[in-house]
């Protein structure tokens, strides 16, 4: 659920309910139309085939009973007989013959002999040459099977390219055989209606062909190989699958692959007369062409309206989440301290809503948080007006107290110049502690004004490096940590960091530390102090190590206080103001100080002071 | 979103398992579709006919295996005709009537025929008979998958008049196939110069043949044509044989391959037959046929003629069935007058004018082992004619109707 957008799953879920469902729609529309027009195409494939089949067979039939009405002319028997009469019977059966458009009239004796021919008188009497071969298999079948029989079809001879077929019948008179009767047809007529293509579309053709042994002979021309009618012969396990089946005796229709190898929806039938294989057939591209076109308006379609359903979705999206976009912005002002401009929202009513309850919301908020600031700021101006009085106060007592102190020191020092030799010892040692009790006052005073001063007199914070501060407050030091013995090491980390500070005090605030260090040590383990600085972020955590006398813990925040002292003067001499000086440098620096200590082992002040943004741990 | 195209998911889901049970129901619940059989499992008629409820049975089963028709499984509903031609008219109207049965495959015998042809007739049904008969006859309730006359008694008459002689003898049984097949032998005999010695009749079932080897004994004919029907042929094989005149060329028109073998058939050395089919056919088509029907009903089962012609009329109406995409008899009554197929016998083709088929015509040389061996077949299928064209059809009836009242059927 995490990381998608509201546009994305409206999108999403548009998809999913409008598009998803109408794609499977489409789809199982499609896929119906397209079943549909497969039976419907099959079906007139269908209907063509058999009609065409009719047809054939319907003229074929037609010219069978002409043939077995023929027969029963006294023409016919006078010609087998060849008596008187015969000359008259042949004319008259030329005559039938024109008007009937037959080709010619043979009739053949029981024993093959042929008596009479309407358009070849020279065959008569001569034994059947091999181009009446037909007509011969014809009057033997027919005199077996004592039935009318349709020979094979073949085209005239050589040089004539019409196709014809004998339909010889069986001659009987009182039960006796003559002979057969043959009518030779001219198929053109008949081959024109077969192979009309009408209602089988530009690619519509209708194959025939008949089996010769093993091979396939066409009985039409086949334009797609150039195949000529009765001339184009093949393997009959090469020819297209429906024509092998139509010469089977098998009946179908179907979606299969023609002569040349293209996909078609074809009709194939037998037709028992004349032993033909009959292929109607159009192109599967043509046939179809219809769902092709709906498939693509379908697709079309599809795509228009997932533009259009991803566009209102993208849209819807939009403007839910404009206000959003919108509220999002404000409470990043109002996240950035900014005071937030009053909010309009048309459109959604529920927008409007949140946009109102907002504006309601950021304006309470803004009034007190007006409040408070006012609060505050009166309050800062409260306290620095007490901290500037203060200091003033500080600054005017510590110089004007030292005024009276000058002139009761130097009255002091008169009093024993002038009448030092009248006082006796115990007079000369009141006059040393009066003297020590106005120096000790003098000490105090300039502490005092040099702790006022931090704040009022402190320099602008700048980049600089701590190395040579810290260097200088050793230096400052020389003395008292040679009177001392005492060792301190700085740490490289040290004289490598970078601060933001006052380098004058900062020197002072590690004065004030190693000194104090060095004045608190332990009077018999020998003083060590290490300073060390370890990165924090963006600070520098430093550190200075003693090995002194250790302070109570009960201590550790009363040493920052200002005068306060743990020890009497005459154990350690000062005024007690040191470590409150670093306290004050430290805060004025927006760090932080505190201690670590255990007694008699030593101690540790930690502090930290802002790194410069210069430099980074790492970053040589 | 997970959940919510988990939802759709499942609601597709949901929706197509319904809508596929409710398929799986409807194609359930679609009944079968049913066929009468009747054939004679009792009486004289039984070992003749019962090797055909054998092949409806495989067409049927096979028919099945793929899946049925329209979606329906193929039921077959058997009645037993006793060998009772009333019988069989009474069973086929009970099919029809109560089992309504979607069409009727019944009889052997033209009697049988004649009697069941106005109850399918008169209820506007389907029948198939896949018997050879005598022909003379069309019915628009009948489809004959059997040799018509000009596919058997014509050619086979024909070559046995130019291979043995024209000095014939008849021999038949006493009923009305013989009689008229004998008639149109005497027709072809007319026009081939044939000359009948003798003619003579046994009674269904009767093992007097004494006369009729008498005749054969005494008049030397060239050849006998013989129409004698059922297990009267295995005393006349018998006789011939006993009597010497085994080497007597004889063809016959009611004897297959299983009647062959069992009434001795092959104990004549010139025996000849006329059929349209033989079990011996060598073709990818009747192998498979034969294998088939002797993978069902064991490997002694014999095919023949009128086996393969059922078998055929099966696969036709199951055809016509799926083309009318309806079982009803009136509209498959119309769809099987288009059909054909590459059959064991040949290529077969209904006629729509005499709902006969086109068949191939074969002779067969009767084997030791009682099949036949082809010696002889026209080139092509040949067109059915049961009136053959030589005479018109007022002659044929008159002849058909003095046949029927002279004598018992």
């Amino acid at each position: 659920m995490r990381g998608h957008g509201i546009t994305t799953r409206l999108l999403a879920v548009f998809i999913l309910l409008s598009l998803v469902p109408m794609a499977g729609l489409t789809a199982l529309f499609l896929g119906q139309f397209q079943t549909a027009l497969e039976a419907s195409t099959l079906s007139t494939l269908a209907i063509i085939a058999d009609k065409k089949a009719d047809q054939i067979a319907v003229y074929l039939h037609e010219h069978a009973e002409n043939a077995q009405s023929l027969i029963l002319l006294p023409q016919v028997e006078t010609l087998f007989a060849s008596g008187p009469g015969a000359a008259d019977a042949a004319r008259s059966l030329r005559a039938f013959g024109a008007r009937g458009d037959y080709r010619d009239i043979v009739l053949t004796s029981v024993g093959g002999r042929i008596v009479f021919s309407a358009t070849h008188p020279e065959t008569v009497d001569a034994a059947p040459g091999g181009g009446a071969s037909e007509l011969m298999r014809g009057h033997q079948a027919a005199i077996a099977l004592l039935d009318t029989q349709i020979t094979d079809v073949r085209p005239f001879s050589k040089d004539d390219d019409r196709l014809a077929v004998y339909v010889v019948t069986p001659v009987l008179r009182q039960g006796r055989l003559l002979g057969t009767l043959a009518l030779q047809l001219d198929l053109g007529s008949m081959m024109r209606v077969a192979t009309d293509n009408t209602g089988l579309g530009a690619s519509g053709e209708t194959i025939l062909a008949q089996r010769v042994g093993g091979e396939v002979l066409y009985a039409v021309d086949l334009p797609r190989v150039s195949g000529h009618a009765f001339r184009y012969k093949i393997a009959l396990d090469t020819a297209a699958a429906p024509m092998r089946q139509a010469l089977a005796g098998g009946r179908g229709q179907g979606i299969t692959q023609d002569y040349a190898g293209q996909t078609v929806v074809a009709a194939w039938r037998y037709l028992p007369d004349p032993r033909w294989g009959m292929v109607v057939k159009m192109d599967r591209r043509e046939a179809f062409r219809q769902a092709r076109t709906l498939r693509l308006a379908g697709g079309s379609a599809f795509l228009l309206l997932l533009t259009a359903v991803s566009l209102a979705a993208w849209r819807f999206g939009r403007s839910i989440i404009a206000p959003i976009h919108r509220l999002t912005a404000i409470s990043r002002t109002i996240a950035n301290g900014e005071t937030p401009a009053k909010i309009t929202v048309s459109g959604w009513r529920e927008a409007e809503q949140l946009a109102e309850a907002f504006n309601t919301m950021t304006a309470i908020q803004n009034d007190s948080h007006a409040e408070l600031e006012r609060r505050v700021e009166q309050r800062t101006r409260q306290l620095s007006e007490s901290n500037a009085e203060l200091e003033q106060f500080a600054y005017v007592a510590s110089h004007d107290l030292r005024e009276p102190l000058r002139m009761v020191s130097s009255y002091m020092a008169l009093l024993e110049r002038r009448y030092g030799d009248r006082l006796d010892a115990e007079g000369h040692e009141f006059l040393g502690f009066a003297r020590d009790g106005a120096q000790r006052m003098d000490r105090l005073i300039l502490d005092l004004l040099a702790f006022s001063r931090i704040d009022r007199k402190g320099a602008p914070m700048v980049t600089m490096p701590l190395g040579p501060a810290v260097e200088q407050a050793v230096a400052n030091l020389g003395i008292s940590i040679e009177e001392a013995g005492a060792v301190v090491t700085v740490d490289e980390a040290v004289t490598g960091a970078v601060i933001v500070g006052d380098s004058v005090q900062i020197t002072q605030l590690f004065q004030n530390l190693i000194g104090n260090a060095v004045k608190y040590r332990d009077p018999i383990r020998p003083c060590a102090v290490h300073v060390g600085a370890a990165r924090q972020g963006d600070l520098w955590e430093l550190r200075v190590d003693d090995t002194g006398i250790g302070i109570e813990p009960q201590f550790f925040e009363r040493v920052f206080g200002i005068f306060q002292r743990l020890h009497t003067r005459q154990e350690f001499e000062g005024t007690g103001i040191g470590l409150a000086v670093c306290k004050k440098i430290v805060e004025r620096h927006g760090g932080r100080i505190w201690i670590e200590s255990a007694v008699g082992r030593g101690s540790t002040f930690f502090l930290t002071l802002k790194a410069s943004c210069d430099t980074s741990p790492g970053a040589d | 979103m997970r959940k919510q195209v988990a939802l759709s998911l499942i609601g597709g889901f949901a929706v197509l398992l319904f809508s596929g049970a409710l398929l799986g129901a409807l194609r359930q619940s679609a009944p079968p579709i049913r066929i009468g059989v009747v054939y004679s499992l009792t009486g004289t008629m039984a070992d003749s006919e019962r090797p055909l409820l054998d092949a409806v049975r495989l067409g049927v089963e096979e028919i099945n295996a793929d899946g049925g028709l329209l979606g329906r499984r193929v039921e077959m509903v058997v009645a037993d005709g006793q060998s009772d031609w009333p019988v069989f008219a009474a069973e086929a109207a009970r099919l029809i009537k109560d089992q309504h049965v979607s069409a009727v495959f019944a009889c052997w015998t033209s009697a049988c025929r004649k009697a069941v042809k106005p109850v399918v007739e008169g209820l506007h049904h389907l029948m198939f008979y896949a018997v050879q008969y005598e022909g003379l006859e069309e019915s628009d309730a009948i489809v004959h998958t059997g040799a018509a006359p000009n596919q058997q008694i014509i050619p086979g008459t024909r070559w046995t008049l130019d291979h043995f002689g024209r000095r014939i003898y008849l021999v038949g049984s006493d009923y009305i196939f013989p009689r008229t097949a004998n008639r149109i032998i005497h027709d072809v005999a007319a026009i081939a110069d044939g000359r009948i010695l003798g003619e003579r009749y046994v009674p269904l079932g009767s093992d007097d043949v004494g006369a009729v080897i008498d005749d054969i004994r005494r008049l030397h004919p060239d050849v006998v044509l013989n129409t004698i029907n059922g297990d009267s042929n295995r005393p006349f094989f018998e006789g011939l044989r006993k009597a010497g005149l085994g080497d007597v060329p004889v063809m016959s028109f009611s004897v297959a391959e299983n009647e062959m073998r069992s009434f001795g058939g092959a104990a004549l050395t010139r025996h000849y037959a006329t059929w349209t089919y033989f079990q011996s056919l060598d073709n990818p088509e009747n192998k498979r046929f034969v294998a088939a029907f002797q993978a069902r009903f064991g490997a002694q089962a014999v095919t023949s003629d009128p086996v393969e012609a059922i078998y055929v009329a099966v696969r036709l109406w199951a055809q016509a069935v799926r083309e009318a995409g309806s079982d009803d008899p009136g509209r498959v009554n119309r769809t099987i007058l288009r059909q054909s197929m590459n059959a064991p016998s040949g290529i077969v083709t209904i006629d729509p004018a005499t709902r006969h088929l086109w068949k191939m015509v074969r002779i067969g040389k009767v084997r030791p082992d009682g099949q036949f061996q082809q010696v002889a077949a026209t080139d092509d299928p040949v067109r059915p004619a049961p009136f053959p064209f030589y005479r018109d059809r007022e002659d044929w009836n008159a002849i058909t109707a003095a046949l029927t009242s002279g004598t018992a059927p």
